[in-house]
């Protein structure tokens, strides 16, 4: 039939018309640019301008100046720190091929501009350059036992001399390999300390010499050692307000990677984040043992499930079974106004949970919430009033709820003693 | 460029006079409508043909001696007419009057009904306009397309419905300022009052105007063509309004020459199928006609009617889930018991229109001039220092609060059970309004308070003024020419009133997003400085008042040639347009250039197009479309901040505009169809839009200029006679509609904190939102005997984009502190870029008719139901908001608003007729 032939004919025209489906355009990248001048004017490594300015004393100030020829100093390094966990704070580590210099500055989140791997060049002249207590760092002038000695400089000063250019490229940064028998002999070289000063180093094979103990107890700046296998010592300043500061040194061993500072006469190590701890040998589980528990409670196995005192008295953690009495429901947004000791529920979304069917006390209670779903269609006191004074197992995960310890994430219940 | 015409006229001529012989002639239908594409052929010598645009057919090589030509068309009884062919020249038929048959009348009733309902629920729809086609022509892909590409919007070949033109007795009737049409200025009459029509498809030629690239449909009043009687009927829906009656009484011509026609329609839904939703309206349509001579007749219509509805708003899918219904409309709450909405239209068109039609064998000149009014206003609340009372605001949702376990329980046990906090919750707006008053108490007049809340109209009235005259004429037996003139005056008015002080005092009327803690300039806040810190009441003007003044003018023609292998047309149409805003305010934020007239925008527009029909035989065809020229940019979208100032965007353009197409189209006896290609290409567009911007706290306007676009594919519609009563269609559409270009864009904050702003915006190869770019349809009609009809239909939608916010595409300076490597920051641009998707879709439908005879009465009873699946989850319409997270770039932030169509729908009518 000729009418197909002309059919096809048409079809084939038209697929080429609507065929063809190129990308979709994207807006261009917009990335930060130093100045070209500042580029083009790089004329100085990080190890020379460091060894230019080193003194041996432990508390010094500089002013940067100018090279032979006249020039502004200009140097230029990838960011190896990060202040997103708050260990390092108000401090930038730049370094480049030859070396890494320390950059005090009175800012913070330094890291929502200046990420780790991130290029900046420096126009140094003009800038402070000296000691703090044995490190050597670029900063404000400031004293330190009424001597000079170095401090943060202003915000306003960094931004107008420091220019991020590109994007950040963590790959781009090395880190040095050492062990720490490596580290007391560059200790004793004044030209070693000064090139290898805020280095990112990496160790192998170490161990925490107090396992099982929290890095700080949240409000007190610590000192955490590890040793080697030779038993040589490093201490990981860990600062109380680290995002992981009441983090439990764990058992075992791995490496450790961090900024190399200088305190006083002897070197520490700042870890930036958790991922500083490489290898698989580490034990993040292992757990100090305890004495004995007293009685009445459990351990959060079906058979024993924890009470809701244990939960209350901090005994209980992880997902687990816990038991109790539902005595009431939380109406609105604080435990304190909203707990209701009645089954007239207004809202689906949580339960009170005591250790008596009887307790009217909220201090007592501990709040569950009720995941949409399964657990919540069975258990809340709005559609189910006759829930209420009954015992109640269920497991979940053991968190704060309303601001107190509470069970989120509930996966399973039981009306009884006893998970199932 | 007139004389260019003249002369290819003058070619045509001389093309003429070299062709053979044959047999021309017309078919019309009941109401003397040419009816195109009908097959004729000649019993005795079989040659056949197929009729054009004008109904004239034209049989070649015909065998002299006496001889009956046959007409054939689906919905049509078969008729026949004698003829005498003659050994030389050309034969003329007396016009072939066909008259549709039952199941033409059925199918009618059917499609007329659902085109109804279906325009309101896309009328609404502030952000989209949706071409609706007015459906009746004889081609089987743009019929189905009409009726059946349901339920999301199918935008004819992707198209806005700007570029769309509807006529009434030969004026456009589109409004000027927005470009559109809006089918409620018929008030629901299509399937009586309005019901004669000629529908012309995509650049096809038309012989009452140039057209649009979207197509036309012309809307004829002429009381004598109604068939006299009386026809009532009355009908349900579970839609947006639940019952329906209408009654048309016709005369038809008397011996004196008069011939009347009156029709009454109303439509109400106390609660429509959304919640908090109703409906109320009621229209009146009268047409006279006074026949003077054989060739001159005068009709006087007119027609209007107040609507008023209740309506829904799109929001978000989280909304939606936490109700547990897609149906859910937030614009209404409990106050008093009673549900109350705050979202209302009212509406109204009256319109009058004279026309004087001249008609002889060789020539019609149809002359009309009208007025119309197009008033509407919807109400909205309002807030002065207080929080946004809307339900699905951002912040009542439970993802704002995704990262406190506790806020989100209790948001979200909120949104499950409680109607006073997911609906406008009217007790508190009014209480607090209520405590203002009695802080006012013992207050002096300057430190009264007023309301905190308001409900405020948004007031858009048009007047048009228009005039239209169009000549037809049979110039020889093979050409004919077209040719017109109009005027067209319009002026808008835009403003706000107080609609409800909601208990409070007055209002203050100072812009409330302008007054923040740092204001620059106190003046800034006022919106009209000449009267500033005004307090207003129920009724007053506020916020803006001014209006844009629009003039055109033009002159079309065209010529039209049938040749015994070729059919071509070919026709020009000149274009004058002048606009200017007027602004009757002096606002704080433009101090110097908001009061008084703006300066005139001036446009002259061309568009020349072809036309050609290849036939290969009796049966088979080649046809083939082309245009091209420009086009005004339209007063809504040139104006970057129309309720503020008077500045236009930068250097104003015409659009572009090449469209063409190329079909294949068959008939044989009982297989029937075409396949057709087109491509257009728009460029030097102009688009505005308007949004509240949250990093601004700021109402912003957004033009986009220099927008080029490519809307092409292929359409297929066939129809198969499997026996003489039954009849498979298919229907089917396959394209793309992209935006192909980085276009400019200007930003303009309606507070003033900030200046306007230029940027480029990457849109290069992104769709056209929230239209099905791929859709087929598959449909049987049987019309079985005693009069019993019955179709069936399913429709597979797919290809929808959801509407994507130009600020998603627009290069961001401050990203890359967002990301620590550059890959990281190219996928944050991807995702940020990405064009959401619309899930695809397949709903089936069927509907039953039967007519009934007794003598002279008539009555008909059809149920159409849609959706017969029950899928709730068919989003029609969905849009990216056009706040950006610049705190984190975080993409669902704010996400996409959409709209669902309902499940099941069922039409159920009964009319009668006597």
């Amino acid at each position: 039939m000729k009418h197909i032939i002309y059919m096809a004919l048409g079809l084939m025209t038209a697929a080429a018309l609507t065929g063809c489906s190129d990308d979709m355009e994207l807006p261009p990248m917009v990335s930060p640019q130093a100045p070209t001048q500042v580029v083009k004017g790089l004329n100085t490594t990080i190890a020379q301008l460091k060894q230019d300015y080193w003194a041996n004393d432990r508390n010094y100030v500089k002013t940067i100046g100018q090279t032979p020829d006249g020039e502004d100093i200009i140097i230029a390094g990838r960011v190896t720190s990060s202040d997103e966990t708050g260990n390092i704070y108000k401090t930038l580590v730049v370094e480049d091929a030859t070396g890494a210099i320390t950059i005090a500055v009175n800012a913070k989140n330094l890291y929502q501009t200046y990420k780790q791997g991130q290029e900046i060049y420096i126009r140094a002249t003009g800038l402070n350059i000296g000691g703090y207590n044995g490190l050597m760092q670029i900063g404000g002038a400031g004293t330190y036992n009424n001597a000079p000695s170095m401090t943060q400089m202003d915000e306003a000063v960094f931004t107008s001399h420091a220019f991020a250019q590109g994007m950040p490229n963590v790959d781009k940064i090395d880190t040095a390999v050492v062990t720490i028998s490596e580290l007391a002999n560059i200790k004793s070289q004044p030209v070693l300390l000064c090139d290898w000063q805020s280095k990112l180093i990496r160790i192998d094979n170490v161990e925490f010499v107090t396992p099982g103990v929290e890095f700080t107890n949240g409000s007190k700046n610590a000192d955490v050692y590890v040793k080697d296998a030779d038993g040589q010592k490093l201490n990981l300043r860990m600062s109380a307000y680290a995002t992981f500061s009441r983090q439990i040194a764990p058992a075992g061993h791995g490496s450790v990677t961090g900024i190399l500072s200088y305190y006083g006469s002897d070197w520490q190590m700042l870890i930036i984040d958790m991922d500083a701890f490489g290898g698989n040998d580490w034990d993040w589980t292992y757990v100090k043992p305890k004495p004995e528990p007293g009685e009445g409670s459990g351990d959060g196995s079906s058979a024993t499930p924890y009470t809701v005192s244990d939960v209350i008295g901090g005994g209980a953690s992880g997902t687990a079974w816990v038991t109790g009495y539902v005595v009431g429901w939380i109406d609105g947004k604080t435990i304190a106004d909203g707990a209701r000791f009645n089954a007239s529920a207004t809202s689906a979304t949580n339960l009170l949970l005591a250790p008596d069917p009887a307790c009217q006390d909220v201090n007592l209670c501990i709040p569950l919430q009720l995941p949409t779903g399964e657990v919540r269609t069975a258990l809340n006191l709005m559609d189910n009033a006759a829930n209420l004074g009954r015992q109640l197992t269920v497991y979940g995960s053991i968190e704060k709820y309303f601001g107190v310890p509470g069970v989120k994430t509930i996966t399973q219940f039981n009306f009884g003693p006893t998970g199932k | 460029m007139l004389k260019v015409t003249l002369a290819t006229l003058a070619l045509g001529c001389l093309v003429t006079a070299t062709a053979a012989t044959g047999v021309r002639g017309r078919v019309v239908d009941a109401e003397g409508r040419p009816v195109p594409g009908v097959t004729v052929s000649l019993t005795q010598g079989g040659q056949q043909a197929v009729t054009d645009a004008s109904g004239t057919y034209w049989i070649e090589n015909a065998t002299p001696g006496a001889d009956r030509v046959v007409a054939t068309a689906p919905g049509y009884n078969l008729q026949t007419e004698g003829v005498q062919v003659e050994p030389v020249g050309v034969s003329q038929v007396d016009d072939v009057v066909i008259v549709a048959n039952d199941k033409g009348r059925a199918v009618e009733e059917i499609n007329e009904l659902f085109f109804d309902i279906s325009d309101l629920e896309s009328d609404d729809d502030s952000s989209q306009s949706i071409a609706r086609l007015a459906g009746a022509s004889d081609d089987i892909y743009y019929n189905t397309a009409s009726y059946n590409f349901g339920p999301m919007y199918f935008r004819f070949r992707g198209y806005d419905s700007q570029y769309q033109s509807i006529y009434l007795n030969g004026i456009k009737m589109n409004d000027p300022i927005r470009g559109r049409f809006s089918f409620g200025t018929l008030m629901g009459m299509t399937s009586r009052a309005f019901r004669q029509k000629t529908a012309t498809v995509g650049i096809a030629a038309s012989d009452y105007a140039f057209g649009s690239i979207g197509g036309s449909t012309n809307y004829n009043t002429l009381a004598s063509g109604y068939a006299p009687g009386f026809y009532g009927s009355v009908a349900y829906t579970n839609s947006n309004y639940s019952g329906r009656v209408m009654a048309t009484y016709a005369t038809g011509l008397n011996a004196k020459g008069w011939a009347f026609v009156v029709s009454a329609i109303g439509r109400y839904s106390h609660e429509g199928v959304q919640k908090g939703t109703w409906y109320n309206s009621g229209g009146l349509f009268m047409s006279l006609d006074k026949k003077i001579d054989d060739n001159n007749t005068i009709n006087l219509t007119a027609f209007g009617g107040p609507t008023e509805r209740a309506v829904s708003t799109p929001t978000y899918q989280e909304a939606y889930d936490l109700v547990g219904s897609n149906m859910y409309n937030p614009c209404w709450g409990w106050y008093q018991g009673k549900k109350r909405s705050a979202s209302i239209v009212q509406s109204a068109d009256p319109t009058a229109i004279l026309t004087w039609l001249y008609k002889d064998s060789k020539t019609t000149v149809n002359t009309s001039a009208s007025i119309n009014w197009n008033l509407y206003n919807k109400s909205a609340l309002n807030w002065y220092k207080a929080n946004d009372p809307n339900p699905a605001y951002y912040r009542n949702l439970p993802s704002y609060y995704a990262d406190n376990q506790e806020q989100y329980d209790f948001y979200e046990n909120l949104w499950r059970t409680d109607d006073n906090f997911r609906q406008i919750n009217w007790d508190r707006i009014y209480r607090v309004n209520a405590l203002n008053n009695v802080a006012n108490q013992g207050l002096p007049e300057s430190e009264r308070q007023g309301s905190s809340y308001i409900l405020e109209k948004r007031v858009s009235n048009l007047f048009n003024a228009r005039f239209n005259t169009y000549v037809n004429r049979t110039l020889t037996s093979r050409l004919s020419l077209q040719a017109g003139a109009h005027f067209a005056y319009t002026h808008g008015s835009y403003y706000k009133t107080i609609k409800d002080l909601l208990g409070g005092d007055y209002w203050l009327d100072i812009d409330p997003f302008s007054d923040r803690d740092i204001t620059l300039n106190p003046t800034m806040l006022q919106n009209n400085l000449d009267d500033p810190n005004r307090h207003v009441g129920k009724g007053d003007k506020f916020g803006y008042d001014y209006s844009l003044n629009e003039l055109t003018a033009g002159v079309w023609l065209q010529n039209t040639l049938t040749l015994p292998h070729w059919d071509l047309n070919y026709g020009l149409d000149l274009t004058y347009t002048q606009f200017q805003r007027d602004g009757r305010w002096r606002n704080g934020r433009a101090p110097d250039n908001s009061k008084g007239k703006s300066r005139m925008q001036r446009f002259d527009n061309a568009m020349v197009k072809i036309g050609a029909t290849y036939k290969i035989d009796g049966r088979n065809f080649i046809i083939g479309h082309a245009q091209y020229g420009t086009r005004a940019p339209l007063a809504d979208a040139v104006f970057i901040a129309p309720r503020v100032k008077n500045d236009v965007i930068d250097d104003p353009q015409s659009e572009r505009i090449f469209a063409g197409d190329i079909a294949y189209a068959w008939s044989y006896r009982r297989f029937r169809g075409a396949l057709t290609g087109f491509y257009t290409s728009t460029a030097n567009g102009t688009e505005r839009s308007a949004f509240f911007d949250d990093r601004y706290s700021a109402y912003t306007n957004y033009v986009l200029q220099d927008v080029k676009k490519v809307y092409g594919g292929v359409e297929l519609g066939m129809a198969y006679d499997i026996t003489s009563s039954l009849t498979a269609t298919v229907a089917a559409t396959y394209a793309r509609y992209q935006y192909k270009n980085n276009p400019l864009s200007t930003r303009s904050f309606e507070n003033g904190m900030y200046p306007d702003t230029t940027q480029t915006v990457y849109l290069r190869n992104y769709y056209a939102g929230s239209t099905p770019q791929t859709v087929v349809n598959v449909g049987l009609d049987w019309a079985a005997p005693n009069n019993w009809y019955f179709n069936i239909n399913g429709t597979w939608m797919a290809d929808a984009y959801v509407n994507f916010s130009p600020v998603y595409h627009e290069a961001l300076p401050d990203l890359w502190q967002q990301c620590g490597s550059e890959q990281e920051l190219q996928a944050k641009i991807e995702e940020l870029a990405r064009q959401d998707k619309l899930n695809n879709q397949f709903c089936l439908n069927a509907s039953i008719g039967k007519a009934i005879y007794f003598g002279r009465y008539s009555l008909n009873i059809n149920v159409n139901v849609t959706n017969i699946l029950n899928n709730q989850n068919i989003a029609v319409n969905a849009f990216q908001q056009s706040r950006l997270d610049t705190k984190n770039y975080d993409r669902n932030k704010y996400p996409n608003r959409l709209t669902y169509s309902q499940g099941i729908k069922v039409f159920a009518n009964i009319g009668f007729r006597f």
